[in-house]
């Protein structure tokens, strides 16, 4: 704070974006409040996935000697479900003395605790409890927050970061985009269901310490979107995905996807037994690059969920990504004191030449074309599972006569020019 | 699982004042109703020709804001330290 009490940088939002950006604006010399709406940072977030190394071994090397992670992962699964089947694909690393791996699971409430107090050492004043309702504005510039009603609530400083996740309501005050459409953002629920390591490490023939991550298709009653299983050290993060829009055509209630998907056979048995320790659920941005708006704007720049940067099944490496470039920016503009947005649009530049955009961008069409046809998470997986049934079923009938049968069965109701343009059209989701 | 046992897992901090401000003056008119579909939390239900609406349960999704049709659902925040707080999350 300079003699007036004024920081050079205000963050909204201690998630990964916010953290990174705060911790790289101190890192250089800049002055910050990181204001956090939950009582810590972490209790307002959720996540089902991995945390992967990059980018955050550029900001705290050898990070995971000292964070608090789950498993790392050396086990990817994919699974194409129909109603009581699946086919399973496991692609498994040797994670035997590989340390360090390449992505861990993580459980949010420690992991973003810890990464905030990592950006409190470099010299960050983290405020907890701190709901920020709205941006102060001054001759079209973005010049504080507002934490509450009279002039005791408002904070004053060069530069707003919002980091206030997928709803962003400060991104939206501020007129750099509209508040979501229900094509816009998936409705993720998810449960953390305990269960001993042994456990854990028997069911998915794991090494002490490793980590599956497993994803799925197929369990949305043809909607867009998946199920998810991650191993943490001890317990399961389970959770289904689904588009907005795509429920509301459902008409079913999140939870009852829940849970069909843990009773269903290939599921069921991984789950047996625990002990269900939480229910969550938040919305996960699905707006793909077209939905990415502008990033700044005079006194402000937006980071993470906030600025639609998540992009399946990535999104804390994006937005820790996003903020380390924000704070770059940051650190430019403090240099030649102007937050303007022309100062401020090198942010916007940095990121179009990074893996985020870059990343973004190459899906871009297929997440269209994925919206849009009915049959990617539908059709497909009750297609595959329904002539395996058959195929592996023996009953003394020729595997000639069940080919036979296959082959007709696709044609009639894909067809192979059809089963071509929904490849070529996805191609983007090719991990 | 019912959700009330679901929620009873979590720790909620409740506050006094509802942040769920709701204007159902659009209610009657609106067909589909998906306030009362798409929230993980069934904080939403139609009872009597009535919207009837709880908050103590509510895990801060912002689903009902995005999906209510006539835009009528606008979610605040909890106040400092109310709400949900994920201990796993």
């Amino acid at each position: 704070m300079d003699a007036e009490g004024k920081f050079d940088a205000i963050v909204v939002g201690a998630g990964p974006a916010g953290t990174t950006a705060a911790l790289t604006m101190a890192r250089g010399g800049m002055k910050v409040a990181l204001l956090e709406r939950g009582e810590y940072p972490g209790a307002k977030n959720v996540f089902g996935g991995v945390l992967y190394r990059w980018p955050l071994e550029e900001i705290i090397p050898k990070f995971w000697e000292t964070a608090p992670l789950e498993r790392q992962i050396v086990d990817h699964r994919f699974m194409v479900m129909s109603k009581d089947s699946g086919l399973l694909l496991s692609f498994k690393v040797d994670g035997r003395g590989k340390a360090p791996y390449n992505g861990y699971t993580a459980i949010r409430a420690k992991f973003d605790k810890w990464y905030a107090s990592k950006a409190e050492e470099a010299g960050v004043t983290l405020a907890t409890s701190a709901v920020v309702d709205d941006i102060i504005m001054k001759d079209g510039k973005v010049v504080g927050v507002r934490a509450g009603p009279g002039i005791e609530n408002e904070l004053y400083a060069d530069l707003v970061i919002a980091a206030d996740g997928v709803n962003s309501g400060l991104a939206v005050r501020a007129g750099l985009r509209e508040p979501p459409s229900p094509d816009q953002v998936a409705l993720g629920v998810k449960e953390v269901v305990e269960l001993p390591a042994e456990a854990i490490e028997a069911r998915f023939n794991l090494r002490k310490g490793e980590g599956t991550r497993m994803e799925t298709m197929g369990c949305t009653h043809g909607k867009m979107g998946g199920g998810f299983v991650y191993t943490n050290a001890n317990s399961l993060s389970v959770g289904v995905v689904i588009l907005l829009s795509h429920l509301m055509e459902l008409k079913m209630k999140p939870y009852e996807l829940l849970d069909e998907f843990k009773a269903h056979p290939s599921i069921e048995p991984f789950i047996e037994g625990g002990k269900a320790k939480e229910y969550s659920a938040h919305l996960i941005p699905e707006a793909g690059y077209k939905g990415v708006p502008r990033l700044y704007r005079d006194g402000m720049m937006i980071a993470g969920d906030a600025a639609y940067l998540c992009s399946y099944p990535e999104g804390t490496n994006l937005a820790m990504a996003s903020g380390m470039l924000a704070g770059k920016a940051a650190l430019h503009a403090k240099k030649n004191n102007d937050f303007s947005a022309k100062t401020l649009s090198v942010y916007h530049e940095m990121m179009n030449e990074s893996y985020v955009i870059k990343e973004m961008k190459r899906k871009d069409s297929s997440h269209t074309a994925m919206l849009n046809n009915p049959r990617i998470f539908g059709l497909y997986p009750d297609l595959i599972n329904e002539i395996l049934a058959d195929v592996l079923h023996v009953n003394g009938e020729t595997k000639t006569a069940k080919h036979k049968r296959a082959k007709s069965k696709f044609r009639d109701k894909v067809g192979l020019l059809r089963a071509l343009r929904d490849a070529y059209s996805t191609r983007g989701m090719a991990p | 699982m019912k959700i009330e046992e679901r929620l009873f897992l979590d720790r909620f901090n409740v506050d006094d004042k509802n942040h769920l401000v709701v204007d159902t003056s659009k209610c009657l008119e609106c067909a589909n109703k998906p306030c009362t579909t798409v929230c993980p939390v069934d904080d939403y239900n139609w009872d009597n020709g009535k919207l009837i609406i709880s908050y103590e349960g509510c895990v801060e999704c912002g689903a009902c804001e995005v999906v209510c049709p006539f835009d009528k659902i606008k979610v605040t925040y909890p106040p400092a330290g109310k709400g949900v707080s994920f201990r796993f999350g």
